[in-house]
């Protein structure tokens, strides 16, 4: 079990000003059995309405408007959490999960990424299996940002053999869902620096269970949960609209550290 | 002039009485004998009448000939139809006038169009109705619970009754929609039900339309023009009075509401039911507006008036669709949406009528469940019937659907609008083998239905009268109870060889009269 400390921090930049910046971000950490939040920070501007929901897998929403011209927006959120007193988050009702065991248009398999799933041997998404599985997706892709974009599917990445974080769990997904497993697309903050993360859950026995394909790794306590979904587009982190004809840019950037001491960013 | 009325009396006394359909054809022929045997223009008319009864009651015979008290209302007034039929160019006219137009998209190029009115009444006897109405009330409220269940506990999936694959690859299911209760518990508030009388007398539902199903302003507006051209018409036949439509709207969306005013949310002018949209509006008293005129401020929707007051509003009867109400949930390349309507929706602060997520309850492939979902969730047997359908999915049924591929329909599920539905019996050889090769490749897309021969009605076509497909659209409006209004919209087809109704493909409508005594 680690403590972490964490700092998400979301800048868009528009070249020319907008007004009416509707926003939905999908940033802010759930507690769970996994992973015990406790403390948590936001600040957001400029912002005229903020509201807090939550969407239909129980993500945590924040989401507003701002009316007047801007030219950026800001997000940041920053807490501490402690990761790991247990491995999975289990579900009440295993039957309710089936929905992420379906493929979506960006997780459904072509030829080639179908024999690839069925060369692997998938039964009950058993631990062992699974960890078999992510290693054999680790392998069949190179890590190489800027090779696919956040609309690339599954089957494409996996022809083009690269892709990011993203590729390499639709991939893994993709496979899962060949073989019926429930398996569900997580996004999050990876222990260090740099961008937003994602990796796979998996249910087994009403326990589900974190695999990140991309660097071979078991979820345990390096990885904090922002969303899950059926796939990348459920789990989108930020989702805006606005008027106005301007060119955005966007920088995120996550900071994740192991804390001693109870000090917030 | 006595002769006319005496034949008029025959022949209605005819469609009302008649023991048997044999009698009631004979006697038919007769009266139509007499009455052009006058020879005289506008008296030909009464040989319409005389064919029109002769089709429209044949299930009103026969639901009569199963109900006890058939002999006591054996004398109707007489069906009048002669100024009403002399009318329709005239009430054609005023409807073109009115804008009742319907918008039509033909390979990818908007085209409106007028939506002909036909003059002869599809007449429903009282008992025959009431009938419907019993069906149509179970059938909602199943697909009603079906909803709640497939958004929420999901037991209907558990218990095995649909399959998993049937909900979840379906494209109506919306994922969004999982966990939310609407306001009172109520998804379809507005549900078209498609229903054709076969020709063996027996009514058969060829579809549910539970997103938003329109049509219902067309008999509305009709019926008070034709009480204009023919008020003796209405005076001397007991007819249920349809023009109250609107008010049963009103009451479902006062039902629902969660605080604040009404709407009508549509898409805007050029959208192919906008007289619809504005019709309805108009005759519920509440503002019609755009989505421009709607805002989302915190959690609660607003609508700002031309004259700047800012309202609360607590229903939206909107008339767009799921995946463009929303671009912050739905598809984010929308303009015409509103930002955040659904978050407000899914804290339960405001009704949208329908309730958005419907599309996997009148799914075509979910269609095949519904006579077991009334099972199911009522613990009651069908009222009415499902056409005989078949799902490839099940591998009994795959086999017989490609053994009898000639005389079966087969509709890819993810179209709609009367588009994606062939007969096996009108593809070349080629087509049949790709057909059949695709059906085996992904059975899940498909259903196969026996072709229902059903009924021809007649209509007015250059001055002679010629028998075509009809279907009724029956309206049913969810409040406190199902309501079923006491009329509906019949389409027919005006290609001969069609037996596709559905007015995205052309066609015209007429008014359902449906008799009160």
């Amino acid at each position: 079990m680690k403590r972490l400390s964490f700092h998400y921090h979301l800048k868009i930049t528009m070249d020319a000003p907008v007004s009416f910046h509707h926003f939905t971000l999908r940033c802010v950490p759930s507690s769970d059995a996994r992973q015990h939040i406790t403390e948590l920070r936001h600040f957001l501007s400029p912002v005229d309405d903020l509201s807090c929901g939550r969407d239909q897998w129980g993500n945590a929403l924040l989401y507003g408007c701002c009316r007047g011209l801007q030219s950026s927006f800001e997000a940041n959120v920053c807490g501490l959490t402690d990761v790991g007193p247990a491995f999975g988050t289990p579900t009440e009702n295993p039957e309710r999960e089936r929905v992420f065991s379906f493929a979506t248009p960006l997780t459904k398999a072509d030829g080639a990424l179908r024999d690839f799933a069925e060369s692997l041997s998938v039964r009950t998404g058993a631990p062992a299996e699974m960890e078999t599985v992510m290693r054999r997706v680790h392998d069949a892709l190179s890590y190489q940002p800027g090779a696919t974009t956040v609309h690339t599917t599954a089957a494409e990445a996996f022809s083009m053999g690269c892709g990011v974080c993203q590729d390499y769990a639709h991939i893994m997904l993709a496979a899962l869902r060949v073989h019926s497993i429930p398996a569900r697309y997580a996004a999050g903050m990876l222990l260090g620096e740099g961008e937003s993360h994602a990796w796979v859950e998996v249910l087994h026995e009403g326990l589900w269970t974190g695999y990140d394909p991309a660097n071979c790794l078991v979820v345990s306590d390096q990885h904090i949960k922002l969303s899950h979904g059926r796939d990348a587009q459920d789990c989108a982190i930020n989702r805006g609209i606005f008027r106005g004809g301007a060119k955005q840019k966007t920088d995120i950037s996550v900071i994740v550290t192991e804390s001693e001491e109870r000090r917030l960013c | 002039m006595v002769l006319l009325q005496h034949a008029f009396c025959n022949a209605s006394d005819f469609l009302t009485l008649m023991p048997t359909l044999k009698i009631n054809n004979q006697y038919a022929h007769t009266s139509l004998k007499r009455v052009s045997g006058i020879g005289y223009g506008a008296l030909n008319y009464g040989s319409v009448l005389a064919l029109s009864g002769n089709c429209g009651y044949n299930s009103y015979t026969r639901h009569e000939e199963r109900s006890s008290d058939n002999r006591r209302k054996k004398w109707f007034k007489l069906v009048n139809l002669d100024k009403l039929l002399k009318s329709t160019d005239d009430i054609n006219g005023l409807l073109a006038r009115y804008g009742v137009k319907f918008g039509i998209y033909k390979n990818g190029v908007f085209k409106e169009q007028l939506f002909p009115f036909d003059p002869i009444p599809r007449i429903i006897g009282k008992d025959e109705f009431s009938y419907l109405e019993r069906g149509l009330k179970q059938r909602v409220t199943a697909l009603n619970l079906f909803l709640k269940d497939v958004y929420g506990k999901k037991q209907i999936i558990s218990d095995g009754v649909v399959p998993a694959d049937f909900v979840y690859a379906a494209s109506g299911y919306l994922a969004p929609c999982e966990g939310i209760v609407p306001p009172k518990e109520i998804f379809s508030h507005v549900s078209g039900i498609d229903l054709v009388l076969g020709k063996d007398g027996v009514w058969y539902i060829l579809e549910d339309n539970l997103r938003v199903p329109s049509g219902a302003s067309y008999p509305t507006i009709v019926r008070g023009l034709e009480r204009r051209c023919s008020p003796r018409t209405f005076h001397d036949t007991p007819i249920e009075d349809n023009r109250n439509y609107p008010l049963l709207l009103r009451h479902v969306m006062d039902f629902v509401n969660t605080g604040g005013i009404s709407v009508v949310l549509t898409p805007g002018r050029y959208n192919a039911a906008y007289f619809e949209h504005s019709y309805l509006a108009e005759q519920m008293g509440v503002p019609l507006v755009t989505c421009s005129d709607l805002e989302v401020e915190g959690d609660t929707l607003f609508f700002t008036g031309y004259a700047g007051r800012k309202e609360r509003v607590g229903a939206v009867y909107r008339r767009i669709s799921d995946e463009y109400m929303d671009p912050m949930t739905f598809r984010p390349e929308s303009l015409i949406g509103i930002p955040h309507i659904f978050d407000v929706y899914r804290k339960g602060n405001v009704a949208l009528l329908n309730s958005p997520g419907n599309g996997i309850a009148d799914d075509k492939g979910i269609y095949y469940f519904v006579p077991k979902m009334i099972e199911y969730y009522l613990r009651e047997e069908p009222i009415l019937r499902n056409a005989p359908t078949y799902l490839p999915f099940y591998e009994a049924d795959r086999k017989y659907v490609m053994e009898h591929f000639d005389t079966l329909v087969i509709k890819d599920v993810a179209e709609a609008g009367g588009y994606g539905v062939v007969f096996g019996s009108k593809l070349s050889a080629g087509e049949k083998e790709r057909l059949r090769a695709m059906i085996a490749a992904q059975p899940r897309r498909f259903i196969a239905q026996e072709v229902i021969d059903f009924c021809d009605i007649p209509i007015l076509d250059e001055g002679g009268q010629v028998e075509r497909k009809a279907d009724l659209r029956a309206f049913v409006l969810s409040s406190e109870e199902p309501v079923v209004w006491k009329s509906g919209l019949t389409r027919f087809s005006r290609n001969p060889d069609s037996f596709i109704v559905n007015s995205s493909q052309g066609g015209g409508f007429k008014d359902t009269w449906v008799l009160s005594l």
